[in-house]
Protein backbone atom coordinates (compact mmCIF):
# COMPACT_ATOMS: atom_id res chain seq x y z
CA UNK A 1 0.00 0.00 0.00
CA UNK A 2 1.59 3.27 -1.10
CA UNK A 3 1.62 6.23 1.41
CA UNK A 4 -1.22 8.20 -1.24
CA UNK A 5 -3.54 5.02 -0.85
CA UNK A 6 -2.95 5.35 3.29
CA UNK A 7 -3.99 8.47 4.32
CA UNK A 8 -7.55 8.46 3.27
CA UNK A 9 -7.78 5.15 4.93
CA UNK A 10 -6.49 6.62 8.33
CA UNK A 11 -8.66 9.86 7.93
CA UNK A 12 -11.50 7.33 8.14
CA UNK A 13 -10.34 5.92 10.65
CA UNK A 14 -10.15 8.97 12.96
CA UNK A 15 -13.30 9.97 11.48
CA UNK A 16 -15.29 7.10 12.59
CA UNK A 17 -13.58 7.00 15.77
CA UNK A 18 -15.19 10.10 17.29
CA UNK A 19 -18.78 9.95 15.54
CA UNK A 20 -21.74 8.01 15.93
CA UNK A 21 -23.16 5.40 13.41
CA UNK A 22 -26.67 5.23 14.89
CA UNK A 23 -26.97 1.55 13.95
CA UNK A 24 -27.42 -0.94 17.21
CA UNK A 25 -26.55 -4.99 17.98
CA UNK A 26 -26.34 -6.78 20.76
CA UNK A 27 -24.35 -8.33 23.32
CA UNK A 28 -24.32 -11.80 24.77
CA UNK A 29 -21.91 -11.90 27.84
CA UNK A 30 -20.68 -15.81 28.46
CA UNK A 31 -18.56 -16.41 31.33
CA UNK A 32 -15.52 -19.11 30.42
CA UNK A 33 -13.14 -20.63 31.87
CA UNK A 34 -9.63 -21.33 31.09
CA UNK A 35 -8.53 -24.51 29.81
CA UNK A 36 -6.55 -25.33 32.89
CA UNK A 37 -9.83 -25.58 35.23
CA UNK A 38 -11.51 -28.14 33.30
CA UNK A 39 -8.14 -30.34 31.80
CA UNK A 40 -5.74 -29.01 34.91
CA UNK A 41 -1.99 -28.61 34.43
CA UNK A 42 0.82 -30.80 32.82
CA UNK A 43 4.16 -30.85 34.09
CA UNK A 44 6.88 -30.04 31.85
CA UNK A 45 8.68 -26.97 30.24
CA UNK A 46 5.89 -26.02 27.86
CA UNK A 47 4.36 -22.45 28.20
CA UNK A 48 1.39 -23.42 30.24
CA UNK A 49 3.18 -26.56 32.23
CA UNK A 50 4.09 -27.17 35.63
CA UNK A 51 7.68 -26.41 35.62
CA UNK A 52 8.77 -28.34 39.07
CA UNK A 53 7.20 -31.55 37.62
CA UNK A 54 3.51 -31.36 39.62
CA UNK A 55 0.11 -32.49 37.74
CA UNK A 56 -2.44 -30.42 38.89
CA UNK A 57 -6.31 -31.44 38.47
CA UNK A 58 -9.20 -29.85 39.69
CA UNK A 59 -12.66 -31.76 40.96
CA UNK A 60 -14.62 -28.61 42.12
CA UNK A 61 -14.09 -25.28 41.22
CA UNK A 62 -17.30 -22.25 42.06
CA UNK A 63 -16.63 -18.59 41.72
CA UNK A 64 -19.15 -15.93 42.24
CA UNK A 65 -19.26 -13.75 39.09
CA UNK A 66 -21.04 -10.48 38.46
CA UNK A 67 -21.41 -6.96 38.30
CA UNK A 68 -20.76 -6.42 34.79
CA UNK A 69 -20.27 -2.92 33.03
CA UNK A 70 -19.60 -1.60 29.87
CA UNK A 71 -19.40 2.01 28.59
CA UNK A 72 -18.00 4.42 26.55
CA UNK A 73 -14.97 6.80 26.37
CA UNK A 74 -16.41 8.88 23.67
CA UNK A 75 -20.19 8.91 25.29
CA UNK A 76 -19.70 7.93 29.41
CA UNK A 77 -22.70 8.37 30.06
CA UNK A 78 -24.71 5.09 28.38
CA UNK A 79 -23.55 2.14 29.93
CA UNK A 80 -24.11 -1.11 29.97
CA UNK A 81 -24.71 -2.77 33.23
CA UNK A 82 -26.13 -5.78 35.21
CA UNK A 83 -25.45 -5.56 38.54
CA UNK A 84 -26.69 -9.10 39.78
CA UNK A 85 -24.08 -11.76 40.73
CA UNK A 86 -24.14 -15.48 40.04
CA UNK A 87 -22.17 -18.62 41.31
CA UNK A 88 -20.81 -20.66 38.43
CA UNK A 89 -19.21 -24.23 38.56
CA UNK A 90 -16.95 -23.93 36.16
CA UNK A 91 -16.66 -27.75 36.11
CA UNK A 92 -20.30 -28.04 34.97
CA UNK A 93 -20.60 -24.99 32.69
CA UNK A 94 -23.75 -25.81 29.88
CA UNK A 95 -21.92 -27.13 26.48
CA UNK A 96 -23.05 -23.94 24.69
CA UNK A 97 -21.41 -21.65 27.29
CA UNK A 98 -23.24 -19.63 30.37
CA UNK A 99 -24.59 -16.68 29.74
CA UNK A 100 -24.38 -14.27 32.56
CA UNK A 101 -26.47 -11.39 31.07
CA UNK A 102 -27.36 -9.93 27.52
CA UNK A 103 -28.30 -6.45 25.97
CA UNK A 104 -29.96 -5.35 22.78
CA UNK A 105 -30.04 -2.35 21.41
CA UNK A 106 -26.66 -1.68 21.69
CA UNK A 107 -24.93 1.15 19.78
CA UNK A 108 -22.78 -0.13 16.89
CA UNK A 109 -19.46 1.29 18.34
CA UNK A 110 -16.46 0.28 20.24
CA UNK A 111 -17.11 -0.02 24.06
CA UNK A 112 -14.32 0.11 25.17
CA UNK A 113 -14.35 0.33 28.83
CA UNK A 114 -15.20 -3.05 30.17
CA UNK A 115 -15.27 -4.52 33.75
CA UNK A 116 -17.14 -7.53 35.89
CA UNK A 117 -16.35 -8.50 39.35
CA UNK A 118 -15.70 -11.51 41.28
CA UNK A 119 -17.45 -10.71 44.48
CA UNK A 120 -17.84 -12.04 47.59
CA UNK A 121 -21.67 -13.92 47.06
CA UNK A 122 -24.19 -12.79 48.99
CA UNK A 123 -27.84 -13.52 49.33
CA UNK A 124 -29.18 -11.78 46.09
CA UNK A 125 -26.91 -14.73 44.05
CA UNK A 126 -28.25 -17.11 41.76
CA UNK A 127 -27.48 -20.69 40.92
CA UNK A 128 -25.84 -20.99 36.67
CA UNK A 129 -26.99 -23.21 34.62
CA UNK A 130 -25.45 -26.12 35.75
CA UNK A 131 -24.75 -25.07 38.80
CA UNK A 132 -25.69 -27.17 41.76
CA UNK A 133 -28.16 -25.05 44.04
CA UNK A 134 -26.15 -26.80 46.93
CA UNK A 135 -23.21 -25.04 45.96
CA UNK A 136 -24.98 -21.92 45.88
CA UNK A 137 -25.90 -22.08 49.01
CA UNK A 138 -22.46 -23.03 50.34
CA UNK A 139 -21.11 -19.90 48.36
CA UNK A 140 -23.32 -17.53 49.89
CA UNK A 141 -24.09 -18.90 53.55
CA UNK A 142 -20.20 -18.31 53.85
CA UNK A 143 -19.99 -15.49 51.54
CA UNK A 144 -17.08 -16.76 49.34
CA UNK A 145 -16.15 -15.71 46.00
CA UNK A 146 -14.21 -18.34 45.16
CA UNK A 147 -13.54 -22.09 46.42
CA UNK A 148 -11.51 -24.83 44.65
CA UNK A 149 -10.94 -28.02 45.64
CA UNK A 150 -8.31 -30.59 43.80
CA UNK A 151 -4.59 -32.16 44.14
CA UNK A 152 -0.86 -31.89 42.77
CA UNK A 153 0.48 -35.17 42.21
CA UNK A 154 3.68 -36.31 41.30
CA UNK A 155 5.26 -39.95 41.41
CA UNK A 156 8.55 -38.95 43.18
CA UNK A 157 6.70 -35.62 45.13
CA UNK A 158 8.16 -33.98 48.33
CA UNK A 159 6.48 -32.06 50.85
CA UNK A 160 9.72 -30.03 51.80
CA UNK A 161 9.14 -28.18 55.37
CA UNK A 162 9.01 -24.16 54.38
CA UNK A 163 11.23 -25.66 51.20
CA UNK A 164 13.77 -26.66 53.61
CA UNK A 165 15.70 -29.51 51.51
CA UNK A 166 17.03 -31.20 54.58
CA UNK A 167 13.32 -31.70 55.96
CA UNK A 168 11.89 -33.71 53.18
CA UNK A 169 9.34 -36.55 53.34
CA UNK A 170 7.46 -38.77 50.36
CA UNK A 171 4.26 -36.85 49.40
CA UNK A 172 3.08 -38.34 46.18
CA UNK A 173 -0.16 -36.40 46.36
CA UNK A 174 -1.32 -33.47 48.03
CA UNK A 175 -4.84 -32.27 48.40
CA UNK A 176 -6.46 -28.79 48.77
CA UNK A 177 -9.66 -27.80 49.76
CA UNK A 178 -9.85 -23.74 49.51
CA UNK A 179 -12.32 -21.15 50.57
CA UNK A 180 -11.38 -17.43 50.03
CA UNK A 181 -14.03 -14.43 50.19
CA UNK A 182 -11.09 -12.12 47.94
CA UNK A 183 -13.92 -10.32 46.23
CA UNK A 184 -12.34 -8.05 43.77
CA UNK A 185 -13.71 -6.20 41.14
CA UNK A 186 -11.86 -6.32 37.27
CA UNK A 187 -11.92 -3.26 34.85
CA UNK A 188 -9.89 -1.61 31.70
CA UNK A 189 -10.73 -4.92 30.29
CA UNK A 190 -9.21 -5.81 26.72
CA UNK A 191 -8.63 -8.81 24.77
CA UNK A 192 -5.57 -10.87 23.96
CA UNK A 193 -4.41 -8.34 20.95
CA UNK A 194 -4.15 -5.47 23.53
CA UNK A 195 -7.47 -3.70 22.11
CA UNK A 196 -9.56 -2.08 24.75
CA UNK A 197 -13.36 -3.85 25.39
CA UNK A 198 -15.28 -4.97 22.07
CA UNK A 199 -17.07 -3.80 19.20
CA UNK A 200 -20.23 -4.00 18.71
CA UNK A 201 -21.16 -5.05 15.16
CA UNK A 202 -24.45 -2.87 13.15
CA UNK A 203 -27.19 -5.67 13.11
CA UNK A 204 -25.47 -8.42 14.87
CA UNK A 205 -23.79 -9.87 17.96
CA UNK A 206 -20.90 -9.09 20.06
CA UNK A 207 -19.90 -12.53 22.19
CA UNK A 208 -18.43 -11.23 25.33
CA UNK A 209 -16.06 -13.76 27.37
CA UNK A 210 -15.14 -12.61 30.97
CA UNK A 211 -12.66 -15.36 31.19
CA UNK A 212 -11.27 -17.07 34.59
CA UNK A 213 -8.01 -18.84 34.70
CA UNK A 214 -6.95 -21.45 36.83
CA UNK A 215 -3.53 -20.99 36.96
CA UNK A 216 -2.24 -18.42 38.70
CA UNK A 217 -2.05 -19.81 42.17
CA UNK A 218 1.13 -21.67 40.60
CA UNK A 219 2.74 -17.99 38.80
CA UNK A 220 6.09 -17.23 39.78
CA UNK A 221 4.99 -13.58 39.73
CA UNK A 222 1.63 -11.52 39.91
CA UNK A 223 0.26 -11.44 36.25
CA UNK A 224 0.98 -7.55 34.91
CA UNK A 225 -0.27 -8.02 31.22
CA UNK A 226 0.69 -11.06 29.42
CA UNK A 227 1.27 -13.74 31.02
CA UNK A 228 5.43 -14.19 31.12
CA UNK A 229 5.96 -16.27 34.34
CA UNK A 230 6.49 -19.73 35.32
CA UNK A 231 4.37 -22.39 37.07
CA UNK A 232 5.45 -23.74 40.22
CA UNK A 233 2.94 -26.07 42.36
CA UNK A 234 5.84 -27.10 45.09
CA UNK A 235 5.01 -24.54 47.62
CA UNK A 236 1.48 -26.54 48.15
CA UNK A 237 3.42 -29.78 48.83
CA UNK A 238 5.98 -27.42 51.44
CA UNK A 239 3.28 -25.70 53.21
CA UNK A 240 1.71 -29.32 54.49
CA UNK A 241 3.45 -29.29 57.77
CA UNK A 242 1.90 -32.19 59.09
CA UNK A 243 2.44 -34.14 56.57
CA UNK A 244 -1.06 -35.30 56.42
CA UNK A 245 -1.15 -34.80 52.35
CA UNK A 246 -3.94 -32.12 52.45
CA UNK A 247 -2.44 -28.37 52.57
CA UNK A 248 -5.39 -26.28 54.39
CA UNK A 249 -5.70 -22.61 54.61
CA UNK A 250 -4.26 -22.40 58.28
CA UNK A 251 -1.20 -24.20 57.13
CA UNK A 252 -1.14 -21.16 54.12
CA UNK A 253 -1.32 -18.85 57.20
CA UNK A 254 1.12 -20.56 59.03
CA UNK A 255 4.17 -20.74 56.38
CA UNK A 256 6.23 -17.18 55.55
CA UNK A 257 5.86 -16.72 52.21
CA UNK A 258 9.15 -15.58 51.85
CA UNK A 259 10.44 -19.03 52.33
CA UNK A 260 8.04 -20.75 49.63
CA UNK A 261 8.82 -18.20 47.15
CA UNK A 262 12.29 -17.32 47.27
CA UNK A 263 13.70 -15.07 44.53
CA UNK A 264 15.82 -18.26 43.89
CA UNK A 265 12.99 -20.15 42.05
CA UNK A 266 12.28 -17.31 40.24
CA UNK A 267 9.65 -15.22 42.51
CA UNK A 268 8.70 -12.18 42.00
CA UNK A 269 5.93 -10.84 44.01
CA UNK A 270 5.61 -6.97 43.58
CA UNK A 271 2.41 -5.85 42.31
CA UNK A 272 -0.16 -7.95 44.69
CA UNK A 273 -3.12 -5.97 45.49
CA UNK A 274 -2.35 -6.76 48.85
CA UNK A 275 0.82 -6.91 51.36
CA UNK A 276 2.27 -10.90 50.79
CA UNK A 277 3.39 -11.98 54.58
CA UNK A 278 2.26 -15.79 54.37
CA UNK A 279 1.72 -18.42 51.79
CA UNK A 280 -2.27 -17.69 52.23
CA UNK A 281 -1.38 -13.93 51.51
CA UNK A 282 0.27 -15.11 48.06
CA UNK A 283 -2.97 -17.65 47.38
CA UNK A 284 -5.30 -14.17 48.20
CA UNK A 285 -3.29 -12.12 45.88
CA UNK A 286 -3.15 -14.62 43.29
CA UNK A 287 -6.76 -15.60 43.31
CA UNK A 288 -7.39 -11.61 42.98
CA UNK A 289 -6.19 -11.58 39.40
CA UNK A 290 -8.30 -14.64 38.00
CA UNK A 291 -10.65 -12.41 36.19
CA UNK A 292 -9.50 -12.02 32.78
CA UNK A 293 -11.18 -11.48 29.53
CA UNK A 294 -11.46 -13.02 25.72
CA UNK A 295 -9.07 -15.69 26.89
CA UNK A 296 -6.28 -14.74 27.63
CA UNK A 297 -6.64 -10.84 27.43
CA UNK A 298 -6.34 -8.93 30.88
CA UNK A 299 -8.34 -6.80 32.92
CA UNK A 300 -5.38 -4.59 34.43
CA UNK A 301 -7.78 -2.44 36.96
CA UNK A 302 -7.96 -4.58 40.07
CA UNK A 303 -9.64 -3.21 43.37
CA UNK A 304 -10.93 -4.80 46.49
CA UNK A 305 -14.50 -5.58 47.35
CA UNK B 1 21.51 8.12 35.68
CA UNK B 2 19.53 7.82 32.55
CA UNK B 3 16.07 6.71 31.41
CA UNK B 4 16.73 5.54 27.79
CA UNK B 5 18.29 1.91 28.54
CA UNK B 6 14.72 1.22 30.27
CA UNK B 7 11.98 -1.13 27.40
CA UNK B 8 10.02 2.08 28.10
CA UNK B 9 9.55 5.21 25.69
CA UNK B 10 11.29 7.77 27.24
CA UNK B 11 9.44 11.25 27.75
CA UNK B 12 11.22 13.19 25.02
CA UNK B 13 10.29 10.64 22.19
CA UNK B 14 6.93 10.03 23.72
CA UNK B 15 6.41 14.20 23.02
CA UNK B 16 7.93 13.76 19.66
CA UNK B 17 5.05 11.03 18.71
CA UNK B 18 2.44 12.97 20.18
CA UNK B 19 3.42 15.74 17.84
CA UNK B 20 3.77 13.41 15.32
CA UNK B 21 -0.41 12.62 15.90
CA UNK B 22 -2.63 14.37 13.45
CA UNK B 23 -4.21 17.45 15.50
CA UNK B 24 -7.88 16.37 15.13
CA UNK B 25 -7.32 12.72 16.11
CA UNK B 26 -10.30 12.76 18.81
CA UNK B 27 -8.64 15.86 20.80
CA UNK B 28 -5.24 16.18 21.83
CA UNK B 29 -3.63 15.81 24.93
CA UNK B 30 -1.46 18.08 26.72
CA UNK B 31 1.63 17.30 25.45
CA UNK B 32 3.91 20.11 27.32
CA UNK B 33 5.62 18.27 30.09
CA UNK B 34 6.15 19.62 33.77
CA UNK B 35 7.74 18.88 36.87
CA UNK B 36 6.16 18.42 40.59
CA UNK B 37 7.97 17.49 43.50
CA UNK B 38 8.63 14.36 44.83
CA UNK B 39 9.26 13.33 48.55
CA UNK B 40 9.95 10.52 51.39
CA UNK B 41 8.72 10.04 54.34
CA UNK B 42 10.11 7.03 56.93
CA UNK B 43 8.52 6.28 60.47
CA UNK B 44 9.24 5.58 63.57
CA UNK B 45 12.03 3.72 64.62
CA UNK B 46 11.38 1.30 67.58
CA UNK B 47 8.48 -1.73 67.43
CA UNK B 48 7.55 -4.93 68.25
CA UNK B 49 8.48 -8.56 66.76
CA UNK B 50 7.35 -11.29 68.33
CA UNK B 51 8.37 -11.09 71.45
CA UNK B 52 11.12 -8.79 70.68
CA UNK B 53 11.65 -4.97 70.93
CA UNK B 54 13.53 -3.99 67.87
CA UNK B 55 14.95 -0.68 67.71
CA UNK B 56 16.82 0.96 64.49
CA UNK B 57 19.64 3.04 64.74
CA UNK B 58 20.17 3.10 60.70
CA UNK B 59 17.72 2.51 57.60
CA UNK B 60 18.94 3.98 54.78
CA UNK B 61 17.16 2.89 51.71
CA UNK B 62 18.43 4.02 47.62
CA UNK B 63 15.19 4.45 45.73
CA UNK B 64 14.61 4.93 41.98
CA UNK B 65 14.30 5.14 38.92
CA UNK B 66 10.75 5.24 39.99
CA UNK B 67 7.92 4.95 36.43
CA UNK B 68 4.60 6.20 36.61
CA UNK B 69 2.33 4.37 34.63
CA UNK B 70 -1.45 4.62 32.99
CA UNK B 71 -2.34 1.48 33.42
CA UNK B 72 -3.17 -0.25 37.31
CA UNK B 73 -1.25 -3.73 36.41
CA UNK B 74 1.81 -2.41 34.64
CA UNK B 75 4.34 -4.49 33.02
CA UNK B 76 7.07 -2.71 30.99
CA UNK B 77 5.10 -3.92 28.11
CA UNK B 78 1.97 -2.23 29.45
CA UNK B 79 4.04 0.71 30.76
CA UNK B 80 6.01 1.58 26.93
CA UNK B 81 5.43 5.21 28.06
CA UNK B 82 5.91 6.41 31.15
CA UNK B 83 3.24 9.24 32.44
CA UNK B 84 6.31 10.41 34.68
CA UNK B 85 9.74 9.29 35.55
CA UNK B 86 11.81 10.08 39.04
CA UNK B 87 15.35 9.02 36.80
CA UNK B 88 17.85 9.41 39.39
CA UNK B 89 18.59 6.95 42.62
CA UNK B 90 17.86 9.27 46.28
CA UNK B 91 19.40 7.92 49.10
CA UNK B 92 16.88 8.03 51.70
CA UNK B 93 16.79 7.98 55.31
CA UNK B 94 13.86 5.93 56.35
CA UNK B 95 14.06 7.00 60.05
CA UNK B 96 13.13 10.58 59.51
CA UNK B 97 9.19 10.57 59.52
CA UNK B 98 8.94 14.07 57.77
CA UNK B 99 8.61 14.30 54.15
CA UNK B 100 12.31 14.39 52.71
CA UNK B 101 12.06 15.90 49.31
CA UNK B 102 14.38 13.98 47.31
CA UNK B 103 13.86 15.66 43.78
CA UNK B 104 11.39 16.72 40.73
CA UNK B 105 9.08 14.31 38.87
CA UNK B 106 9.05 14.69 35.23
CA UNK B 107 5.51 14.26 33.52
CA UNK B 108 3.14 14.37 31.17
CA UNK B 109 -0.33 14.94 31.80
CA UNK B 110 -2.49 11.56 32.18
CA UNK B 111 -3.81 9.68 34.92
CA UNK B 112 -1.66 7.60 36.60
CA UNK B 113 -2.42 3.98 37.73
CA UNK B 114 0.67 2.60 38.91
CA UNK B 115 4.35 2.95 39.21
CA UNK B 116 7.56 0.66 38.35
CA UNK B 117 10.39 0.94 40.47
CA UNK B 118 14.28 0.20 41.76
CA UNK B 119 15.43 0.21 45.08
CA UNK B 120 18.88 1.69 43.77
CA UNK B 121 20.35 -1.43 41.82
CA UNK B 122 18.71 -1.33 38.18
CA UNK B 123 19.58 -3.97 35.55
CA UNK B 124 19.22 -1.75 32.22
CA UNK B 125 19.02 -3.59 29.03
CA UNK B 126 22.42 -2.09 27.99
CA UNK B 127 24.12 -3.84 31.25
CA UNK B 128 25.44 -7.07 31.78
CA UNK B 129 24.07 -7.25 34.90
CA UNK B 130 22.28 -5.51 37.91
CA UNK B 131 24.59 -2.43 38.83
CA UNK B 132 24.18 -0.26 41.69
CA UNK B 133 23.62 3.65 41.28
CA UNK B 134 24.36 5.42 44.40
CA UNK B 135 26.98 5.83 46.51
CA UNK B 136 24.96 3.51 49.19
CA UNK B 137 25.81 0.05 46.47
CA UNK B 138 22.94 -1.37 47.80
CA UNK B 139 19.73 -1.05 48.42
CA UNK B 140 19.17 -0.89 51.73
CA UNK B 141 21.73 -0.74 55.05
CA UNK B 142 19.31 -1.74 58.61
CA UNK B 143 20.98 -1.68 61.62
CA UNK B 144 19.58 -1.67 65.22
CA UNK B 145 19.24 -3.66 68.46
CA UNK B 146 16.39 -6.38 69.72
CA UNK B 147 15.80 -6.68 72.77
CA UNK B 148 13.82 -9.17 74.75
CA UNK B 149 14.09 -9.51 78.52
CA UNK B 150 18.12 -9.71 79.35
CA UNK B 151 18.38 -10.94 75.64
CA UNK B 152 20.63 -8.17 73.33
CA UNK B 153 20.74 -8.69 69.66
CA UNK B 154 22.67 -6.43 67.49
CA UNK B 155 22.10 -6.74 63.89
CA UNK B 156 23.27 -5.18 60.59
CA UNK B 157 21.98 -5.55 57.00
CA UNK B 158 23.29 -4.85 53.73
CA UNK B 159 20.15 -5.91 51.25
CA UNK B 160 20.21 -5.87 47.58
CA UNK B 161 16.94 -6.07 45.59
CA UNK B 162 17.78 -7.16 42.03
CA UNK B 163 15.83 -6.77 39.07
CA UNK B 164 14.35 -10.66 38.06
CA UNK B 165 15.19 -9.49 34.42
CA UNK B 166 17.44 -7.60 32.20
CA UNK B 167 15.60 -4.28 31.11
CA UNK B 168 12.62 -5.21 34.18
CA UNK B 169 12.50 -2.74 37.00
CA UNK B 170 12.75 -4.63 40.43
CA UNK B 171 9.16 -3.96 41.31
CA UNK B 172 6.13 -3.81 39.05
CA UNK B 173 2.60 -2.70 39.36
CA UNK B 174 2.62 -1.17 42.18
CA UNK B 175 -0.29 0.85 43.73
CA UNK B 176 -0.20 4.37 42.68
CA UNK B 177 -3.30 6.08 41.66
CA UNK B 178 -3.68 9.59 41.00
CA UNK B 179 -5.78 11.76 38.61
CA UNK B 180 -4.12 14.45 36.45
CA UNK B 181 -1.87 15.47 38.38
CA UNK B 182 0.37 18.71 37.06
CA UNK B 183 2.41 21.33 38.26
CA UNK B 184 0.94 21.70 41.56
CA UNK B 185 0.98 18.07 42.72
CA UNK B 186 3.34 16.83 44.91
CA UNK B 187 3.60 13.15 45.41
CA UNK B 188 4.56 12.03 48.89
CA UNK B 189 6.20 8.06 49.29
CA UNK B 190 5.43 6.49 52.74
CA UNK B 191 7.57 3.73 53.79
CA UNK B 192 7.90 1.54 57.04
CA UNK B 193 11.27 -0.27 57.20
CA UNK B 194 10.16 -2.25 60.03
CA UNK B 195 7.14 -3.86 58.42
CA UNK B 196 10.28 -5.18 56.38
CA UNK B 197 11.52 -6.88 59.33
CA UNK B 198 8.64 -8.51 60.70
CA UNK B 199 9.56 -11.34 58.87
CA UNK B 200 12.73 -12.06 60.33
CA UNK B 201 13.00 -15.39 63.16
CA UNK B 202 14.87 -13.25 65.79
CA UNK B 203 15.52 -16.11 67.93
CA UNK B 204 17.32 -18.15 65.33
CA UNK B 205 19.44 -14.92 64.62
CA UNK B 206 19.87 -14.60 68.43
CA UNK B 207 21.13 -18.33 68.10
CA UNK B 208 24.08 -17.07 66.02
CA UNK B 209 25.12 -14.77 68.97
CA UNK B 210 24.99 -11.69 69.85
CA UNK B 211 26.33 -9.55 66.80
CA UNK B 212 24.67 -10.72 63.67
CA UNK B 213 25.87 -9.38 60.31
CA UNK B 214 22.76 -10.00 57.33
CA UNK B 215 24.08 -10.08 53.98
CA UNK B 216 23.02 -11.51 50.66
CA UNK B 217 22.71 -15.10 50.15
CA UNK B 218 21.43 -15.09 54.06
CA UNK B 219 17.99 -16.66 54.48
CA UNK B 220 17.24 -13.44 56.77
CA UNK B 221 18.49 -11.43 53.82
CA UNK B 222 16.24 -13.76 51.52
CA UNK B 223 13.33 -12.53 54.14
CA UNK B 224 13.75 -8.60 53.95
CA UNK B 225 14.20 -8.61 50.39
CA UNK B 226 11.15 -10.80 50.06
CA UNK B 227 9.06 -7.79 52.32
CA UNK B 228 10.68 -5.21 50.27
CA UNK B 229 9.40 -6.65 47.43
CA UNK B 230 5.92 -7.04 48.42
CA UNK B 231 5.44 -4.49 50.87
CA UNK B 232 6.52 -1.67 48.19
CA UNK B 233 6.52 2.24 49.44
CA UNK B 234 2.75 3.86 49.67
CA UNK B 235 1.83 6.86 46.91
CA UNK B 236 -0.12 9.64 47.65
CA UNK B 237 -0.75 12.88 45.81
CA UNK B 238 -1.64 16.04 47.23
CA UNK B 239 -2.06 19.43 45.67
CA UNK B 240 -0.91 22.96 46.63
Amino acid sequence: MTTARLIPVVALLLTSACTATGSTGSVQVFIEAEDTIPEGLDPGDGEENVVDGWTVRYSKFLVTVGDFKASRSSASSEVLADPGQTVVDLLQLPPGGFVLTEFDDVAAERWDRVGYSLPNADDSAEAADGTDAADRDFMVQAGLSLHVEGEISKPDGQSCLLGDPAACSKAPVVRFSWSLAAGTSFADCAGPDGIAGFAVPSGGTAQIKPTIHGDHWFFTNITQGAEITERRAQWIADADADLDGETTLDELRAAPAAKLFPAELGYNLSGALIPVVTAYDYLEAQVRTLGDFQGEGECPTRELL
Amino acid sequence: MSFPHRPLKPLALALAIMMMLPAGACGTTGAEPFTYPIAVAGAGASFPIGDWQVTLDRADLALGPLYLCATAAASPELCEVALGEFAEVAVIDLLAAEPQPIGEVLALAGDVRSAMLDYGISWFTTQARATAGSELGHSAHLSGTAVRGADILDFDAVIDVLPPLRGSPALVGVRARVDDPDQGSRLLLRINPGAWLLGLDFDALAALGPDVEIRPGDPAHATIAFAMTTQPPVFSWTHE
